[in-house]
């Protein structure tokens, strides 16, 4: 667990005060996310930058916090706010020593509400007054004398395009650090009565407007500064537009997931290109023995399925990141909110869903974002059921078989069909637990729209390369044991055996499709399948190749293996001589690829995300037998209706 | 599209009195919406979405029900 054994300034800020920025330019955007203990909402700890330590300020951690209006929290991603800075084991004194209260400059009349909390809790604090190239460009400057007066602190106006202010901010911050009192009493602070606020944001918001002055008072200054929100509500005409807001939303959203899947493609080739030929080099180069067996195909395949994901997940954050700090994300948010109300959603859960459709690895990831855990949960559970990338190839084939000789528009209306069907069975799993589980926290909307602005390249791809790194490092390790433990399934115990297909016919894997073969019968599937269904635990296209290995179709060219394996489809037979892929049970075969969980890393981060092991057994089993029960009542209904 | 209850789009509200539940009522607060603020609606989305609302240099939507803590007089 990482330990911080200096000196801590918390930056605390409300949502789009422009914390993260500033805490970028802080530590020179390198940090380590950490997840406070018992929740999935990750705060982050960096030192200070080289280049803006002095001899006061050498040796001090740097921690961001999740934005939060009030420090009486009323979300998840709130209570880790408030908790990081006040009940800290990570940091030296177990809590913040300093304060870095981040306050837009345009927005002060109310974000300096949370000055007067920090004020109030006896921490150390200094005011970073954000926006100033906002400001300048308005013709405004800040009192800082006055809010100094008033919250006896330091007060620092920064420019988070330029850097401007920094190396005063720190320098405020060294003056902060010597006036430390030791044993001062500090506390989160009592909350307020209504009057109480009242109040204070009156006083705020007396203080906000003495405190910005303008520095030109001329009717074109005036027009100038109203630009920017002129602007903005301009464009939320068309992007909230009743009708073509929608339309709007549903193009943007496309072309986000899209790109997670077509973008990513590419990259995700050439990584599994690169691994193949390491474990074709392996292979050619090290003795035939099973260390080398372990190698090519356990650790480097292991490998590969950890790093293979990590093109979609740098294009998802990258893409939620451009949304998020163009301020769209916020509207996307309001537009789908209503809809995603009735199954108990919010707004906020419909980009983490949507990535589902390319993967549901980085899109159980993004639900961090979510702050109710209930939203957050109930997105988590029901993502494995969208229709992700990996079920395309097992699509492609069985949609191939079924409707081989017709015209292809009745594949392409079969696979309409399995995307609403996921999407229909998602809706009635999330309305399900929408009954079940208990409120027991406020759902809130009251999202703050925030105007239009042209994003930072630099810090978003900072950031969603720090993030992906994450991904990497934390689920990496996770996703590579259980590709290790498939490799050991399907290669003892008869190891030594030269031929692959016969090594995989006699595994442990291959022993429990055999045993479990009662279990798929009423499928229509005899053990090879059972197989394929189990070994697409590692990673449901593997299902494809599974199925050549147990058929004994051999063709490195992909699509010729699919011709082929089509071909020894439609004349395969089982024990009893009954031919295997009908109709009946290919049709049962899809619906069960719809639904099931088999995706061993989905399991992976899922229980990782969630914190809890029983969650992501209950969507395995829960999902799993699901898709059986309805694939077992189709084959068999149709069956009956005299559909072989 | 606007509904029968809802204030016109365009039209400034004050703030008479913030009303609901606690937590509601003290986010609102904490956002600062407090009795006397000015607001102007600036929009309702369809199906009984968000009411999207300017106040001072503030953009928010709220949902109906959100928005129905706002005790408003024009």
């Amino acid at each position: 667990m990482l330990e911080v054994k200096q000196l801590s300034l918390a930056l605390i800020g409300s949502p789009n005060s422009g914390k993260t920025t500033l805490y970028n330019w802080l530590t020179n955007s390198k940090f380590k996310t950490v997840n406070y203990p018992g929740a999935t909402v990750e705060f982050s700890v960096g030192a200070l930058a080289p280049h803006f330590q002095t001899a006061e300020v050498q040796d001090l951690a740097v921690m961001d916090t999740p934005g939060t209006y009030s420090l009486q929290p009323k979300s998840a991603d709130e209570v880790v706010a408030v908790n990081s800075i006040f009940r800290n084991q990570v940091l030296l004194n177990g809590r913040a020593d300093i304060a870095l209260v981040v306050v837009d400059g345009t927005q002060m009349s109310r974000h300096l509400l949370l000055a007067e909390q920090v004020k109030e809790s006896g921490l150390p604090m200094v005011i970073a007054v954000t926006m100033g190239d906002l400001l300048q460009k308005e013709n405004l400057k800040v009192n800082i004398d006055l809010l100094s007066q008033r919250y006896q602190c330091d007060v620092v106006v920064v420019n988070g395009l330029l850097g401007g202010g920094i190396k005063d901010l720190i320098q405020a911050v060294a003056q902060t650090k010597n006036r430390i009192q030791k044993n001062s009493v500090v506390r989160v602070p009592p909350s307020w009565t209504e009057n109480e606020i009242l109040k204070r944001t009156q006083e705020i918001r007396d203080l906000a407007h003495q405190a910005v002055l303008d520095i030109e008072t001329s009717a074109q200054a005036r027009a100038k500064r109203n630009a920017l929100m002129e602007s903005t509500l301009k464009i939320d005409r068309i992007l909230l537009h009743p009708f073509f807001g929608y339309i709007l939303f549903f193009v943007i959203m496309m072309t986000l997931f899209t790109s997670i899947y077509y973008v990513a493609a590419p990259f995700m080739d050439l990584i599994d290109g690169a691994f193949s030929s390491l474990a074709g080099l392996i292979t050619e180069n090290v003795p035939h023995n099973l260390f080398a067996d372990f190698l090519a195909n356990g650790v480097v395949t292991g490998l590969a399925s950890v790093l293979v994901f990590a093109p979609q997940v740098l294009i998802l954050f990258l893409g939620i990141g451009l949304l998020e700090s163009s301020g769209y994300l916020a509207r996307a948010a309001t537009l789908i909110d209503k809809p995603f109300s009735k199954i108990g959603l919010s707004g906020r859960s419909f980009v983490p869903i949507l990535s589902g459709f390319a993967c549901a690895v980085p899109a159980i990831m993004a639900t961090r974002n979510l702050s109710s855990t209930r939203d957050r949960l109930i997105a988590q559970f029901i993502i494995p059921l969208m229709t992700c990338s990996a079920r395309l190839p097992v699509y492609a084939l069985l949609l191939g078989f079924l409707f081989a000789d017709q015209p292809p528009w009745k594949a392409g209306f079969a696979l309409t069909l399995l995307y609403f069907g996921a999407m229909l069975v998602g809706a009635t799993v999330a309305a399900i637990l929408n009954l079940l589980l208990r409120k027991a926290e406020n759902s809130f909307l009251m999202m703050e729209l925030p105007p239009y602005r042209r994003p930072r390249f630099r810090v978003l791809i900072t950031q969603s390369l720090q993030r992906t790194k994450s991904f990497v490092t934390r689920a990496g390790p996770i996703i590579f044991v259980f590709s290790v433990v498939m490799w050991a399934l399907l290669t003892f115990p008869n190891y030594q055996e030269e031929e692959a297909h016969v090594k995989t016919q006699t595994s442990y894997a291959a022993s429990a499709g055999r045993i479990i073969e009662p279990v798929f019968k009423p499928m229509g599937l005899d053990w090879r399948v059972g197989f394929g269904l189990i070994s697409a635990f590692a990673a449901r296209e593997v299902f494809v190749s599974s199925m050549a290995v147990m058929f004994n179709v051999s063709d490195d060219d992909e699509a010729k293996q699919s011709e082929g394996l089509m071909q020894v489809m439609s004349t395969a037979v089982n024990a009893e001589g009954q031919r295997i892929f009908t109709p009946a049970s290919v049709t049962g075969l899809l619906v069960f690829f719809m639904i099931a969980m088999q995706c061993i890393s989905t399991f992976a981060i899922s229980r990782r995300e969630s914190g809890s092991l029983k969650f992501a057994l209950l969507q395995l089993v829960g999902f799993n037998v699901l898709a059986y029960v309805l694939a077992v009542t189709l084959v068999q209904g149709l069956r009956a209706m005299g559909v072989s | 599209m606007s509904h029968m209850n809802e204030p016109m789009t365009g039209s400034i509200q004050i703030i008479e009195e913030i009303v609901g539940d606690a937590q509601k009522k003290d986010r609102l607060l904490e956002m600062g919406l407090v009795k006397n603020t000015e607001i102007e609606i600036v929009g309702h989305l369809p199906f009984q979405g968000a009411t999207l609302i300017r106040f001072e240099t503030t953009l928010l939507a709220l949902r109906k029900e959100e928005f129905q803590c706002l005790k408003l007089n024009n």
